[in-house]
């Protein structure tokens, strides 16, 4: 018996992704404009701080996005690039959130975890296309 | 601040400069030059190449003999044609040459000494006689 063909369907983009790295994008944007910012990250850092983390969200979002539609190597290296620096943004927001308002910031701070965990593993998937078109 | 908030800011910072760092790699990274291109290219693809190099310019010395040779045929030709012109004009001067003999011959008051005359008088008429003599 022949064995069955394996079909594989895959979208091309990623709507997770790009609509998370556009919402990093316009927040953080809105934060830098004088949107009031969370209260865990107003308490528990300075504000240059808090606007070098608003700016990262922006960077992070214009970034990933471009990279994401740009086709080729140097598109997937510009979307890693975003999903890091938003990477860092996610960590220092989970941080905040736990550290003001500990068990009661669960489930936002581990919505955000997951959306920095997921930006990891992107970066890591991209480094793996990556080092296999360069060895082939 | 807490240790935890230390710890990850400074993680955050080394993701952030990581990120950072890739930002501007991607941006300096110049786009594969040619010579890139052939070393990346592997060895059989090469000597594929060059096969194909050196077939092309084959083709193309064989087609500028092929060249060659069909102006020199044209040129024979056309060297064929314009003899075969001489041949039909000469051929044609022979048979009014003998038309006129003919015609000599059976005039009524034609003598054996006058006829002599004439066909002396009109000289060798065959124009490959003329291209000898001369």
């Amino acid at each position: 018996m022949a064995a069955r063909p394996v079909l594989v369907l895959a979208g091309k983009r990623n709507p997770h992704e790009q609509l998370l790295l556009a919402f990093g994008a316009l927040s953080g944007a809105s934060f830098l404009f004088g949107a009031p910012e969370p209260a865990s990250i107003a308490a528990s850092m300075p504000g240059f701080v808090v606007t070098l983390w608003a700016a990262g969200l922006v960077i992070a979002g214009v970034v990933g996005l471009v990279g994401c539609w740009w086709r080729g190597e140097r598109g997937q290296v510009l979307e890693a690039g975003g999903l890091l620096v938003g990477a860092g943004s996610l960590l220092m927001y989970a941080t905040a959130a736990l550290s003001v308002a500990g068990v009661r910031a669960l489930f936002p701070a581990g919505v955000i975890l997951a959306w920095l965990a997921a930006n990891l593993w992107r970066v890591v998937q991209i480094h793996r296309e990556l080092r296999a078109g360069r060895a082939e | 601040m807490n240790w935890l908030t230390v710890v990850a800011s400074v993680l955050a910072a080394l993701l952030t400069g990581a990120g950072g760092a890739a930002m501007v790699n991607a941006l300096a990274r110049r786009t594969v030059t040619k010579v890139e291109a052939v070393n990346r290219l592997n060895e059989s693809t090469l000597e594929w190449a060059e096969q194909l190099k050196a077939d092309a310019a084959g083709a193309r010395v064989e087609a500028a003999e092929a060249r060659r040779e069909a102006a020199e045929a044209r040129r024979e030709a056309t060297d064929a044609r314009r003899e075969m012109r001489a041949i039909k004009l000469e051929a044609e001067e022979l048979a009014a040459f003998m038309g006129q003999m003919v015609r000599w011959v059976q005039s009524p008051d034609m003598s054996m000494e006058r006829l002599r005359v004439l066909v002396s008088q009109a000289g060798p008429l065959n124009g490959l006689a003329r291209k000898m003599e001369g």
